[in-house]
């Protein structure tokens, strides 16, 4: 049977010595989702993801991977997660090739279909060119994408990945990004990362986890608001805006300032353009905006700071 | 055991690309070559038994073999689990799909084949005896089978210490501490009266345990003595890389 959940995390802690590092996190990753790991330096992101990945084990609390305690049967959910550990450590004195190859003989079982696989990865991550490297002379970038070509590698259900842009360019970051997305139809992904608009580029979801706890689960509204600024805002205006088919909810922001939301993203600005003047309030400013994460980051972090 | 298979070939390929190993290495023959040069230099000396001796001295006739037995195996094995902890790749193999088996035996396997290796050389010694003389082969193969013994018991306590550290030195340093002492407690049999004691030292001494083979012997109780002591450590080496927290 299919379990929908990828990952399932409940009530886990883990302390180092006396020093709790995630404190009683529970959250859930489903198929064919990318879960963005949210938190600033020390918040326990690293930690929570090794514990995922079968590093560390948990002090209490249990976590299922498609179903499967990671306590009862380590080697099969190991088996099924794709891990690209924060630092990206790799053996050095291996070329890229051998390294991948041996790799494939650890996570796949046919010979043949390890081949076939290493040359898929080689041309999805673009390591092509370093191939016959040696691991210690690439450059952070291309570490970077052999370590990620090694997580895909036997095309697992789940993958983790521990900051998988830092130290790439900007051409590696959009590559690597599409990369991520395009995986979303294959696999579960888990990303951390402390970049918040690679989140709100790529993730349908955030959790923000400050001092090892989540802190905030926030489902990323890809829908655009439009913000309205007017004068002499009247019950008439917002009668008008309400009566447009498309608009399914107005915020009053300030005196004489909007947010309206639409359904499925429609630009609706046209109708609300009408609608306001048929009321006979004058339009100032009218524009399409985001919700922006990083106030929401910001808010969080810095909140529990000052408590 | 393909997994077993593949990680064995890691260890291996990291032997033979690593200038360390050819040191280890030009080290052994240095000294086993200095050894053979003394030993062929005392049959001039006369009363000797002949040219059929020199291998007997070769096998722990003199202290010259138990300092090699205490201090190559060590350089072998210290890189084993310290160098991933150090550079991290340990979290690379505790989250492959493997079995705490494949990971632990998979060292000692390539830590001992290069071991093995280290002694192929030394055939090299075998034929020029045999050249010059007739010497009894029985006792000279026992003494490799004997050296073969000991070794995995000591390959065995230098992954376990290995397992231990992130610092090569401090796995290198303990794991001559504990050789150290099966090598020497043989000379508290002098210190005891207790004919309890006694035996119980004289049990625990590793060169006591290896002295039937030069002689052409193949001891059982000593052939249970190394392989049980070398379980032993493996088991140590389970506890020590199943541990909670281990490389954090």
């Amino acid at each position: 049977m299919l379990n929908q959940k990828a990952i399932e995390v409940l009530n886990v802690s883990k302390n180092f010595g006396s020093i709790p590092a995630v404190k009683d996190v529970s959250f859930s990753l489903d198929r064919g989702e990318i879960l963005g790991f949210l938190g600033p330096n020390g918040a326990g992101k690293t930690t929570t993801m090794r514990l995922l990945a079968g590093f560390l084990s948990p002090d209490s609390g249990k976590i299922l991977i498609d179903g499967i305690n990671i306590r009862n049967n380590p080697v099969k959910t190991k088996n099924m997660i794709g891990y690209l550990p924060e630092h990206v450590p790799l053996y050095g004195e291996m070329r890229v090739s051998e390294y991948l190859a041996f790799r494939g003989c650890i996570k796949i079982k046919s010979k043949k279909l390890s081949r076939a696989r290493i040359s898929e990865v080689c041309k999805i991550c673009d390591i092509e060119p370093v191939f016959k490297r040696l691991i210690r002379n690439l450059s952070k970038g291309y570490r970077q994408r052999v370590g990620l070509a090694d997580a895909i590698l036997s095309d697992p259900p789940v993958l983790i990945l521990d900051e998988p842009t830092t130290g790439l360019d900007p051409n590696q970051l959009r590559q690597t990004r599409n990369l991520i997305k395009n995986l979303r139809h294959r696999h579960a992904v888990l990303i951390s990362t402390h970049i918040l608009s690679e989140v709100e580029a790529i993730c349908d979801r955030a959790l923000i986890i400050n001092e090892g706890r989540i802190a905030a689960n926030v489902s990323l509204d890809k829908n655009e608001k439009i913000f309205l600024e007017c004068e002499n805002i009247s019950d008439d205006t917002l009668k008008n805006i309400r009566g447009i088919s498309e608009v399914s909810d107005i915020r009053r922001v300030l005196e004489n300032s909007l947010e309206i939301q639409t359904r499925n993203n429609t630009d609706s600005r046209g109708d609300i353009f009408e609608a306001v003047v048929k009321s006979g309030a004058k339009i100032l400013c009218m524009k399409h905006t985001k919700d922006s994460l990083e106030d929401l980051f910001m808010e969080i972090t810095s909140k529990q700071k000052i408590q | 055991m393909k997994e077993f298979l593949a990680l064995t070939k890691k260890e291996l390929r990291f032997y033979f690309q690593s200038p360390v190993a050819y040191i280890i290495l030009a080290a052994f023959l240095s000294v086993t070559g200095y050894m053979f040069y003394i030993y062929t230099g005392l049959l001039s000396i006369p009363g000797t038994p002949g040219i059929i001796s020199v291998m007997r001295f070769f096998f722990g006739g003199t202290w010259l073999f138990w300092v090699l037995l205490l201090m190559i195996p060590p350089s072998v094995t210290m890189r084993l689990f310290s160098e991933e902890y150090k550079t991290g790749t340990i979290e690379i193999i505790k989250t492959s799909p493997l079995k705490s088996w494949h990971v632990i035996l998979s060292k000692i396997a390539g830590g001992y084949i290069f071991f093995l290796f280290l002694w192929l050389p030394t055939f090299s010694y075998v034929l020029i005896v045999a050249l010059f003389g007739k010497p009894d082969m029985g006792p000279i193969l026992c003494s490799y089978i004997g050296t073969a013994l000991a070794g995995i018991m000591l390959i065995s306590i230098g992954v376990f210490t290995s397992s231990l550290s992130k610092n090569q030195l401090v796995s290198y340093m303990l794991a001559i501490a504990i050789s150290f002492i099966f090598l020497t407690i043989g000379v508290m049999e002098d210190f005891v009266s207790d004919t309890d004691w006694k035996a119980v030292i004289s049990f625990l001494s590793l060169p006591n345990n290896f002295a039937n083979f030069p002689i052409g012997i193949i001891d059982l109780e000593s052939v249970v003595y190394f392989i049980s002591f070398s379980w032993f450590f493996i088991l140590l080496t389970f506890v020590s890389y199943n541990r909670k927290g281990a490389g954090e």
